[in-house]
Order: C-alpha cells, then structure tokens, then sequence
C-alpha cells in the first residue's frame, strides 16, 4: 500500500477531525459520567486478597492461592470486612501480622519506591533513545536517496500497478 | 520389567564427552580453516545426540519399570500412576526437565546444522561451537549437580507420584511446548553468533533461521497460552495469569523475541537494525537461560537459597559468558553492523517498527524489574518485599495498549515515508469505529476505563487489519475478475508472510478483549450444606448432591450443582474435591460452563467437617476470546510459516569481512 499517493483534502481533515473531536467529548463525559459502586464483604475480601500475597504460595497472591490454609485467610479477612474494618485496616493488620513483604505492591516510598521508578524511568529512556534514533537515522533533506533495497511484496506490487494505471488514466 | 538405569549416567558422560569434542574441534576448524576439524565437530555432534537420546529412553524406561532405586522415580512417579502421566514424570522435575532441554538442544542441533551445511555452510563452523558450547553447559549440569540417575541408599516400595496439579492434559503439552521454544531460540542465537565470529554479516544468519525463529516463537506463544489454560482449568482461582516469576520467566523472552521478529522485517527490507537484530536475538536466548535460572535456582524463594539451591551458582557463569561474550562480538563487529541506511520520514513504517520495538523491550524491562525487585531490594536493604500482579498490571497494561494500537497504525503507514494528510485520511475510519465502540460501550453502563481503552484500541486494529485484508483481495478482485472469497485466498496465497502476520495479529486483538473482560469479573464464595442456593450475578447456584468414590491414586468427592437463571435451569455443573493419596494432598477440579460472553466457573474450595461445601463461584467475561485468538494465532503462525522465505536482500552488497572459507558441518 502507498497511501500517500491517494493525497487528501483540507474539507475531508476537517469533517474527520470534527469527527473525532466530537468522539473526544463524548468519551470525557462518559467517564465523568461514572461513579464508582458500593463494595460488600466478599467485595472487599476479594479486593484485599488480590493487594496480598500468600504466605503459603511462593510467588502468587492469596487471591490465586488455591491451599486450605489460604482459603481460611481469606475467610478470616471476610469477617474482619463484616466487622466493618475497611480495606487499609485489614491490609494493616496483615502486615503487622506477616511483615512487608506480604504486600503485592513495594510501598511507594524508601526502597519501594525505586521498584516503581525504575520502569517508568525505562520506559522514558527507551521513548527518548528510539526518537533520538530516529531523528538521527531519518534523512535531513527528505529526499529519497538511492534505490529501494529491500524487496516489494506481489500484492504492494499488483496494488502499486492498479493505482499507478488508474493515475494514467486520469490524467 | 528390568530398569536400564544403570546405563543412564555412562551415557550422559559420553554425550558431555563428544559434545566437548564437538566444541572444540569446531572451533579449531573455523580458526584455523580446516575442513577435517569440522568434519569430526560434526560427528561429534551427533554422536552427543545419540548418547542423549539414549540417557533419556533409559529415564523413561527407569519411570515405566518403576525402578525407585533412581530418586528422580521415586519423587516424580508412582506405581498407580497412569502411563500417560509418566510419561509426563520425564519433565516433572528438575533433572528430568533438564535432561529434556538437552535432548531438544541436541535434536535441533544436528536438525539446524544439516540444514545449514546444504544452506550456508560459512556460518556451520561457529554454530555447530556455540551449540556443542551450550550443549557441553548442559550436559556439565546434568552429570554433576542435577543427575537424573542419582540412586537412593534404601529403595522405597512405591514413589510418591507427580504433583496432582501436574496431572492435566494441558501440563503434559504446556511444559515441552515452553522448552521447545527456548531451545528453539538457541538456533538464531547460534547462527547470529556465527555471523558475528566469522565476520559474514550479511542476511543469511536470519533469513537461514527464520522457520527456526518462528517455531521457537509459536512454540513458545502456544506454551504461553497453554500455561495459562491450566491454571486456569486446575488451580481454581478463576483466573489465567497471575504474573508469577515461572509465567514471568516464559514471557521475557517472548516479549524480546516478538520485538526482533518486527525488528527483522526492517532489516530485510532496509538493511538497517543491524546491531539491534543481534542484540535483540542475544538477549532472547539470555532471557530464556536467565528464566530457567530463575525458576530453578530457588533464587525466588530468598537470595539465601540461591547458593543452596543445586544448579543456581553454575547458572551465573555461564550466563555471564554468553553475556559477555554475545556482547563482545557485537562490539567487536560494530563498525562493520553499522548501516548507511536511513529513515525517509519519521512518518513511516519503519518509524512505526522502532516504537514497537522501544514499547517491547520497555515491556520486557518492566517484567523483569519486576520479576528481580525482589532479590534486589533483600540483597539492598536487607528486607524481602513482593512485586505482585497490581505492579505488573500498572506498569505492563499501559505500553500493551499502546502496542495493540501501534499493531493497527502500522499497516496503514506506508514504506519510507507518508504525509500527515494521507495519514489522518486513512486512520479516519479505525479511529472513528474505535470512538463509536467506546461511546456506544460508555452507554450500555461499561464504567471501566481500562476497559473501554482496550475496547477500543482492539477496535482500532481489528478494523484497521481488516482493511488490509480488503484492499488487498479488492485488487485481485478488480485485475482478476474473482470474487471476494477467492481474492481474499489469493491475497493470503501470495504474500503468506504478510497477510499470516496480519492473522496473529488478530489473534492477539481477540486475546486483548478476552483480557478486558477480566474487568468485569464477578466473584463469590458461599458455605453450602445440601438443598442450599447461592446467588452470582443472574445465576442461582444449588448445590443438589455429593458423592464419594475412590480410585487408586485418589478419593474422589464430586458435588451436583444446579445452574438456573430466571427458574430455568441452565445447566448442571459437577466440580470435584479430591483427595490424592500417594501425595496426601487435596485438590480441586473445577467445573466450567463456557460460552463466548462469559464463563459461569464453579469451585469446591473445601469441605467442612459437618459435610457442607464451601463453593468458590465465578462469572468470567469473554474469557472464550482468549483461547479462541490463540487459536486464531496459530492458524496465523502456520500461514506465516508456510511462506517463502525472504528473497535474498542483495548478500553481495554486504561486503563480508570474513577470513572463513567454507567448512563442512554436520553429515
């Protein structure tokens, strides 16, 4: 396909870009639209289990740990939810109970913090390195340099033909 | 049945012995340009398969004779377990999983080394080193910290049989499948290696390997899936991925390995990404290796097991020198990779492939960080902490979007360069489906906005790809005067890479809004005595009966549970809570209604001691669309594969510095 030959006029961008201005503002209204529901018991023992890791699966969350042991953790943390103890005092208490390292998430300050900066720091690394490469790797002048020296695939080929007969014909 | 287990540690020190032979005869040969050397490296090769082929008839027919005189049979099978399963034991445990690797590793050896001798036979000198090389690694393992023949002083009467939860179809195919794609990946390694040693730098490391590449990646790919169809068919918690360090040690590679896939392509066509492309292959083949070293060292369970653990401190040298030396070459080979190709536009395809690449390996980085933050912060501070699914979630799902987005931009963006104009005109349509979805989704009440992104980006590709397909099969259909069915065969036929590639890629859109619907799942869990219901979104569960029966291996509790939505019944669920013997261990089996628009999942979690069953219940949206877009994906990896390869991209234009005459590999 070379979509650049089909060219494109200031009417068509225009209605498209009205098209998806409109999709924006529809999209923002809906989330602020949504609200959030009420969570019961098995909501939040559902919620807890699954920001803890087991204690007795290495490597899995007490949500996904199938050992009766978990199974009476997770009973244990739905009568603390009936209690009326919220999700941070039940995470407290299990932390109190187990030590740090039963939380899903390294804490987002001292040394936990780094396990959250260090991918998002990656990640920017990665986005500034690949434009610095391409902007280096990319032609000042813009023009087209020497021949192509890769290979055109049979339907580029048959598409580039149909196209470049249906411009000899207009013109 | 007599045990030949007395047979299986001579053989492994024989393969260790030619595999040595074979490394070093190899690598005199290419030094030094003798075709005899590499004559004998060859033989060599094969006489290693051999002796490895026989060490591991002789475990399997150690498992079948149950000869609980080796502590591998003893540990990982039983006298009431069934032959399918024991065979299964092969792979069940460390030793024997090792002794499979290596059976892999040898096989596609003298397979890829055959081929390429008929093929290139520059590059067979130092390929047929690395491979003894890492063959020699592994047969060191096997021989001395991990022998799968080691003998107990007092023979047991029976062994204490496979872990129950490995007892499934899946298990029997999901562990072989992820091995064959890691081993796979030693073939492109080795080549790529091979290319960087002997100085031809040219195409023919990847284009020679690239059915190779592919398997290990589709091997790996459905090894994936099929991991995560077990767990969720035998673990019970209703879910397919939890981001465990051995899921985790799986995906890394996949994750590199699919970013040099795409990275590729722009080498084929621009002879650019030189050094990227044997970076990127290096650090799969590292990340498969490093995986292994992971789930195998008991480095996971704390930093302070590491040295106990039997094979991690051989690991770590090993790892070291194929980093060192992988990087090594690169740097040594760099002026030489260097490319005087460059990008038209930024506004091109090839812009579009290096952002899939930065968004793979940021990816890739992200899991692993994840993955190792642990052992990092205990060897730091001295405190173990956990990196769990809502780290891996927040920091993979935002660059997955992204990816499956840039999955549909990229096809539409035209080789070398594209005006912005043209660009908005032919992301017009995609883009305007993709709104429509989310507004018209936003309406129907979907409040998650995770969702409703991946909604709309599948959206977006989906249609995207669909395009493709059209104006492809339009062409043939105006030129040739076909009909739609018969265009589109044609498009596929004639350009099975491309239009395979788009294939998988709708395979993974399909994959994307199965994951999505994970948003949406509903949970509950009930203590129920006979006659009473419980109640999970519009089902009412009633748990109607139990029953009890015992095998050998196992007592079986099955319980009846009615399904009725509205007072009309929908079907009968039967989930079991098992008790196996040999390993005292309980187990549940979990029973599935399954239908494109959701999963009704129900679980016996435990029996109370008065007889009523705690029920683990589920409604699982869209989880159908996961296993139907791999299926889609491996019908898109076998168009892909079926195709021609690469036409030679111009060899002769890549000056080759290369001292290497030809040498004779593998017969």
């Amino acid at each position: 396909m070379n979509a650049t030959s089909r060219g494109s006029s200031p009417g068509r961008l225009g209605h498209a870009k009205g098209s998806l201005r409109g999709l924006l503002i529809a999209g923002v209204l809906l989330v602020l639209a949504s609200s959030p529901a009420l969570a019961g018991p098995d909501d939040v023992t559902n919620s807890v289990s699954q920001k803890i890791m087991s204690p007795f699966c290495p490597g899995l969350t007490l949500h996904d740990c199938p050992s009766d042991a978990a199974a009476d953790l997770r009973e244990d943390i739905a009568a603390w939810a009936r209690q009326g103890l919220n999700e941070e005092q039940i995470i407290d208490r299990l932390e109190n109970e187990f030590g740090p390292g039963i939380l899903a998430t390294p804490p987002k300050d001292g040394a936990g913090l780094v396990a959250w900066l260090f991918p998002i720091a990656g990640l920017l690394a990665a986005i500034v390195t690949g434009v610095f490469l391409a902007r280096r790797w990319t032609r000042s002048t813009g023009a087209t340099e020497g021949p192509v020296t890769g290979t055109i695939d049979p339907t580029d080929r048959v598409r580039l033909e149909a196209e470049l007969r249906e411009i000899r014909d207009q013109a | 049945m007599t045990s030949l287990a007395g047979l299986g540690r001579p053989s492994l020190i024989a393969a260790l012995a030619f595999a040595g032979i074979a490394a070093a005869f190899a690598i005199a040969g290419a030094l030094r340009s003798r075709r005899d050397l590499a004559e004998v490296a060859g033989r060599a090769v094969l006489a290693s398969w051999a002796f490895t082929v026989l060490a591991s008839v002789v475990l399997l027919q150690s498992l079948f004779a149950h000869d609980f005189s080796v502590e591998y049979v003893a540990n990982y099978s039983s006298r009431s377990l069934s032959g399918i399963y024991t065979f299964g034991a092969f792979w069940g445990g460390m030793e024997g999983s090792l002794l499979f690797w290596t059976l892999l590793l040898t096989t596609f050896t003298v397979i890829a080394l055959r081929q390429a001798r008929a093929r290139n036979s520059r590059l067979v000198g130092w390929s047929t080193a690395v491979l003894a090389g890492i063959s020699v690694f592994f047969l060191i393992l096997l021989v001395m910290p991990a022998d799968p023949f080691a003998r107990l002083a007092e023979v047991p009467g029976d062994g204490r049989g496979l872990n129950p939860l490995l007892q499934s179809p899946a298990m029997l195919i999901h562990p072989p499948l992820l091995y064959t794609g890691f081993v796979g990946f030693s073939i492109p390694f080795a080549f790529a290696m091979a290319a960087l040693l002997s100085g031809n730098l040219g195409e023919t490391w990847f284009t020679s390997t690239r059915r190779w590449t592919l398997f290990a990646w589709s091997a790996l790919s459905i090894g994936i899936v099929l991991g995560g169809a077990w767990a969720y068919t035998e673990l019970g918690w209703g879910g397919y991925w939890a981001w465990d360090p051995v899921e985790n040690a799986s995906f890394m590679p996949w994750l590199t390995a699919t970013a040099y896939l795409h990275s590729v392509v722009i080498q084929e066509k621009r002879r650019m990404f030189k050094v990227w492309n044997v970076s990127l292959i290096l650090m799969t083949y590292a990340l498969a290796v490093f995986g292994t070293f992971l789930t195998r060292s008991g480095i996971l369970s704390s930093i302070h097991t590491f040295t106990e653990g039997p094979i991690g401190k051989w690991f770590l040298p090993f790892l070291g020198i194929m980093l060192v030396g992988g990087l090594g070459v690169i740097a040594m080979r760099y002026d030489s990779l260097r490319s005087n190709d460059r990008f038209d536009s930024l506004m091109s395809r090839e812009s579009a492939f290096l952002a899939n690449n930065v968004l793979f390996l940021a990816a890739a980085f992200a899991v692993l960080w994840g993955t190792i933050y642990p052992i990092i912060a205990e060897v730091v501070t001295g405190v173990r902490l956990s990196v769990g699914p809502p780290f891996f979630n927040s920091v993979f799902i935002p660059i997955g979007l992204a990816l499956i987005a840039l999955t549909g931009i990229g096809p539409l963006i035209s080789w070398r360069r594209m005006s912005k104009g043209a660009f908005v005109r032919i992301v017009k349509v995609p883009l305007v489906a993709a709104g429509s979805v989310v507004v018209g989704l936003g309406l129907l009440g979907v409040d998650s906005i995770g969702a409703l992104v991946a909604f709309g980006a599948c959206t977006f590709t989906a249609i995207a790809i669909g395009g493709e397909f059209v104006r492809g099969s339009r062409v043939y259909r105006t030129r040739l005067g076909l009909g739609w069915v018969e265009a589109l065969t044609e498009t596929l036929r004639r350009n099975r890479r491309r239009y395979g590639g788009y294939i998988v890629h709708l395979g993974v859109v399909l994959i994307v809004i199965g994951f999505a619907g994970g948003a949406f799942k509903t949970e509950r869990q009930r203590l129920l005595n006979v006659g009473d219901s419980m109640q999970i979104e519009e089902y009412t569960l009633t748990f109607e009966d139990v029953s009890r029966t015992t095998t050998s291996e196992k007592e079986i509790f099955q319980t009846t549970i009615e399904v009725s939505r509205d007072g009309d019944k929908v079907t009968t669920l039967y989930p079991q809570r098992n008790f196996h013997l040999a390993q005292q261990q309980p187990q549940s089996e979990v029973a599935i209604r399954t239908t494109p628009v959701e999963d009704l999942y129900v679980v016996v979690a435990a029996f109370d001691p008065d007889g009523a069953a705690r029920i683990h219940a589920f409604v699982n949206p869209l989880t159908w669309w996961i296993w139907a877009g791999a299926a889609v994906m491996l019908l898109g990896m076998g168009v892909v594969i079926s195709g021609n390869a690469p036409t030679a991209v111009a060899e002769s234009a890549t000056r080759s510095t290369s001292s290497e005459p030809a040498v004779a590999g593998v017969r």
